[in-house]
């Protein structure tokens, strides 16, 4: 039985065709959007001290020191979001920049071998660090993301975060811990 | 009870209204859809599959479609050809119960003949018959990677016979899949079935996995062949293995072995004047395959791979009896060279031995026939990184036993004029080797009492069937980055094979044959377009793809074409549709539905259903899922919804509405 005359099944394939899935960002792994969308979420789950923010509504600094993985993946994931009623500000650093003015410190592969000097730099100071250098969260990293069976996790060193003075909420220690 | 085609065109058309309906999000949909999930959901979403989709889909300058273990499991297929179903530009019909016909780009019949189908790289082609016996493909789906189809020639480096397209099933490495799997389950037409793995290790660096399945399905409705049923079992088992024997080396070794029992509805084949074999009719089935690879890391992007396969195949038909052993042996090293370049070549050996035997229908002329395959690649590829450009070119050569050398070359190209825009395009010459069914066939067609006999006979000097492609794909972004994925084709056959009369002879008895042989007496053209698309309006909750898939042929015989293969014209349907959508529900459950419309064929070449056409069809297939464990799932699915039943190719039995349940474990 005919359903379709010639010109509604055109028309009908054009009209699907303009309402496709967005493929820009294809360069960037998947892993890498997941681990984007993961820093993105960890905001959310982080109390900072009062002394860490310049006022009420100064945004919340996220650096990421290094090679930069996620192209504008990292952009797109906080443009827009609010976290704990403040806006999400991204920065591109070097190792030299003053990394301790971050709230969230994401240390690219590259910095591997700097990994000991930059968290001596950021000593003392809330900067919560996150990384997916092997071990992370060993060399006195805060939160560490790594690959199991295809997924990504992540492990979180309760004591670097106390050394930072951030408090992080339960729920994320729990996921934390139920992941391993 | 059919829908009308009035609410047929309604159901369409809401769907339609409801794409519209909701606004296109600005950002990168797939990103937006990530940062809509918790973080519990973002640990859980598995990186490498959905990757090496997006890989395959986005770099090749091929008309490729990734169809996922996570799509197959979502659908409910229960079969590969089933499976088939979710990429554009395949023509897929259900014959009976245990038959397919799986064809790209033309040329559908039940003989996959110009596809080339590998299972982990293993082909599982059958010379015999030139095409592929789909009742015997299978493997546990829940080990299942992914499948790859190529629509198109040249998209992979072996074979004489991916002329139209490469269908490449390819499973899980076992250290995937560890732990212990169990399914069971059964309903109206899966009576039941039921697979179990158990997947383990061996020390640090070896994994592996075992397994067994069997199921038993019911026949369809059979209106034709009246004693006779389509009803079929099947046992499977087999096991994989993964070794990472150093950072370098990597060996695996598989084998799997099947045996069952196959109905049928009519013969296999038929001859005037020679009785049928008597029902019901019933085909035994048996076989396995071992496979060994080897894949070392010589550097950055350079390695080599060496494999072996042997494959056994019994098939214990009512009119004839065949065993296939199949010995390969192959070679493929990859090496960066300057200049951005990429050299990839390699060397194969087949040996395939078959032992025929005819049960009073037919016979073949040796019984039993050794052919041996010789063939070899080589491609490079070469990046122009200033200019966003990379040109492949490449060759297969080959010699074969049928046709002696053949050579196929291609070239391609895949350029990015402006970013996130790809145009590839390739032009490729493509061959497909005579069958030994067409060399070697000696069958009377005409009651052998009779003088003058007439006979068909297999002509030795037959020659390859040959194919220009020239092929143009777009993915370009459309409204605010959303994505375009489509592929058009031209294709120019010569030297296609027709039935022809050939000068009658006298035996030395006096008795006058006529002989009726296969030549090389057909050309013809046809085009298309493939038109792929996702769409996910609210992140992963919902899903929505959709297929378009545009055909045409004509095909210009010179001599008699006793056969009627011009018909193959309209055996394809000009236009194909599907819609998939896939909603998460809360409580941990899924709802699937699948819609496919199959334009109608205007001619079959099959000259026992008399050339008939067919008309168009529509079917609709849908799955409810609930997760009501982190570890157990339970799942209903229904099939051909749409009708109480409804044919998809003549000659077998209509396909008939359908429902099954099923209970599955991961621990």
């Amino acid at each position: 039985m005919q359903i379709f005359s010639k010109t509604t099944l055109i028309l009908f394939s054009l009209f699907l065709s303009t309402y496709v899935k967005a493929d820009d960002n294809r360069s960037v792994p998947l892993e890498v959007q997941v681990k984007a969308a993961l820093i993105f979420n960890f905001s959310k789950f982080i109390d900072w001290p009062p002394d860490s923010f310049a006022n009420d509504t100064s945004p919340i600094d996220i650096g990421i020191v290094g090679n930069d993985p996620f192209g504008r993946v990292l952009d797109e994931a906080v443009e827009g979001q609010v976290v704990h009623g403040r806006k999400i500000q991204l920065n591109r650093l070097t190792p030299d920049s003053n990394l301790r003015n971050n709230h969230i410190l994401f240390i690219s592969s590259s910095e591997e071998k700097n990994l000991k000097s930059i968290i001596a730099s950021i000593r003392g100071a809330s900067v919560v660090t996150i990384s997916d250098i092997p071990d992370f969260d060993k060399l006195g990293g805060t939160i560490a993301l790594y690959l199991k069976e295809n997924h990504v996790k992540f492990a979180i060193n309760i004591a670097a975060a106390d050394q930072a003075r951030v408090k992080i909420n339960s729920q994320l220690l729990k996921m934390s811990q139920a992941n391993n | 009870m059919d829908f009308s085609m009035v609410t047929q065109i309604k159901i369409l058309w809401l769907l339609v209204i409801l794409l519209f309906a909701f606004p296109v999000h600005a950002q990168d949909n797939r990103l937006a859809s990530l940062t809509s999930l918790n973080i519990e959901e973002l640990i859980n979403i598995d990186v490498t599959s959905v990757s090496k989709k997006e890989e395959k889909r986005n770099d090749a300058p091929a008309a490729v479609s990734v169809i996922t273990r996570d799509d197959i499991h979502n659908l409910g297929a229960t079969s590969i050809p089933e499976a088939l179903r979710l990429s554009p530009g395949l023509h897929v019909s259900r014959i009976t119960s245990s038959q397919w016909e799986v064809s790209s780009r033309g040329f559908s019949s039940v003989n996959s003949s110009k596809l080339l189908v590998l299972m982990d790289g293993r082909s599982i082609y059958t010379p015999l018959v030139s095409g592929v016996f789909w009742d015997v493909q299978d493997t546990d789906f829940e080990d299942l990677d992914r499948i790859e189809v190529i629509r198109g020639p040249g998209g992979t480096l072996w074979g004489a016979n991916a002329m139209n397209g490469i269908i490449n099933v390819i499973t899980k490495d076992s250290k995937d899949t560890q732990g212990i799997y169990a399914e069971t389950g059964g309903g109206t037409k899966e009576r039941f079935f039921s697979t179990l793995r158990y997947g383990g290790s061996v020390g640090e660096k070896g994994h592996y996995r075992v397994y067994a399945k069997y199921f038993d399905r019911a026949g369809e409705l059979n209106t034709d062949y009246p004693g006779t049923s389509d009803k079929w079992n099947m046992t499977r088992a087999g096991l994989r293995s993964d070794w990472d024997l150093s950072e370098t080396d990597k060996v695996i070794v598989q084998g799997d072995v099947y045996k069952g029992q196959i109905g049928q509805v009519k013969p296999a084949v038929t001859i005037t004047g020679r009785a049928n074999p008597p029902n019901p009719l019933r085909a035994e089935v048996s076989g396995g395959n071992a496979m060994a690879s080897w894949t070392k890391k010589l550097g950055e992007g350079d390695d080599l791979q060496l494999r072996f396969y042997y494959d056994y195949t019994h098939r214990d038909d009512p009119t004839f009896t065949d065993n296939l052993h199949t010995y390969d042996l192959d070679f493929q090293n990859r090496w960066q060279l300057p200049l951005s370049q990429e050299l990839l070549w390699g060397a194969d050996y087949r040996l395939m031995v078959d032992e025929n035997g005819g049960k009073g229908v037919f016979e073949l002329d040796p019984e039993n026939s050794s052919d041996r395959l010789y063939s070899g690649f080589i491609q490079d590829t070469v990046t122009f990184p200033s200019q966003n450009l990379s040109v492949t070119l490449g060759t297969k050569l080959e010699h074969n036993d049928y046709s002696g050398k053949e050579f196929q070359p291609s070239a391609r190209f895949a350029w990015n004029p402006i970013t996130s825009h790809t145009l590839w395009g390739a032009v490729s010459r493509a061959v497909r080797v005579p069958t030994r069914l067409e060399r070697d066939v000696d069958i009377a067609a005409s009651n052998p009492m009779q003088n003058p006999e007439v006979m068909l006979l297999g002509n030795r000097s037959l020659r390859s069937e040959k194919l220009i492609a020239y092929e143009l794909g777009y993915r370009f972004p459309v409204v605010k980055r959303l994505l375009v994925d489509m592929s058009f084709f031209y294709n120019h056959y010569t030297d296609l094979m027709t039935i022809e009369l050939a000068t009658p002879f006298k035996k030395s008895s006096g008795q006058i044959i006529v002989p009726v042989e296969n030549e090389n007496m057909m050309t013809g053209k046809s085009y298309g377009a493939e038109l792929g698309t996702t769409y996910q309006p609210f992140g992963t909750g919902w899903t929505l793809n959709t297929n378009y898939t545009l055909f045409r042929m004509w095909l210009y015989p010179s001599g008699q074409d006793l056969n009627h293969y011009q018909l193959f014209a309209g055996s394809t349907p000009a236009h194909q549709v599907s819609l998939g959508s896939q909603v998460a529900l809360p409580q941990n459950m899924t709802f699937n539905a699948f819609f496919r419309y199959v334009g109608k064929l205007t001619s079959n070449a099959d000259a026992a259903v008399g050339g008939a056409g067919l008309s168009a069809y529509s079917s609709l297939d849908s799955r409810l899922a609930w997760q009501f464990t982190k570890s157990m799932e339970v799942a209903v699915v229904g099939q051909n919804l749409l009708q109480d039943h409804h044919t998809e190719f003549l000659g077998g039995t209509q396909i008939q509405r359908a429902v099954y349940g099923s209970i599955s474990g991961n621990f």
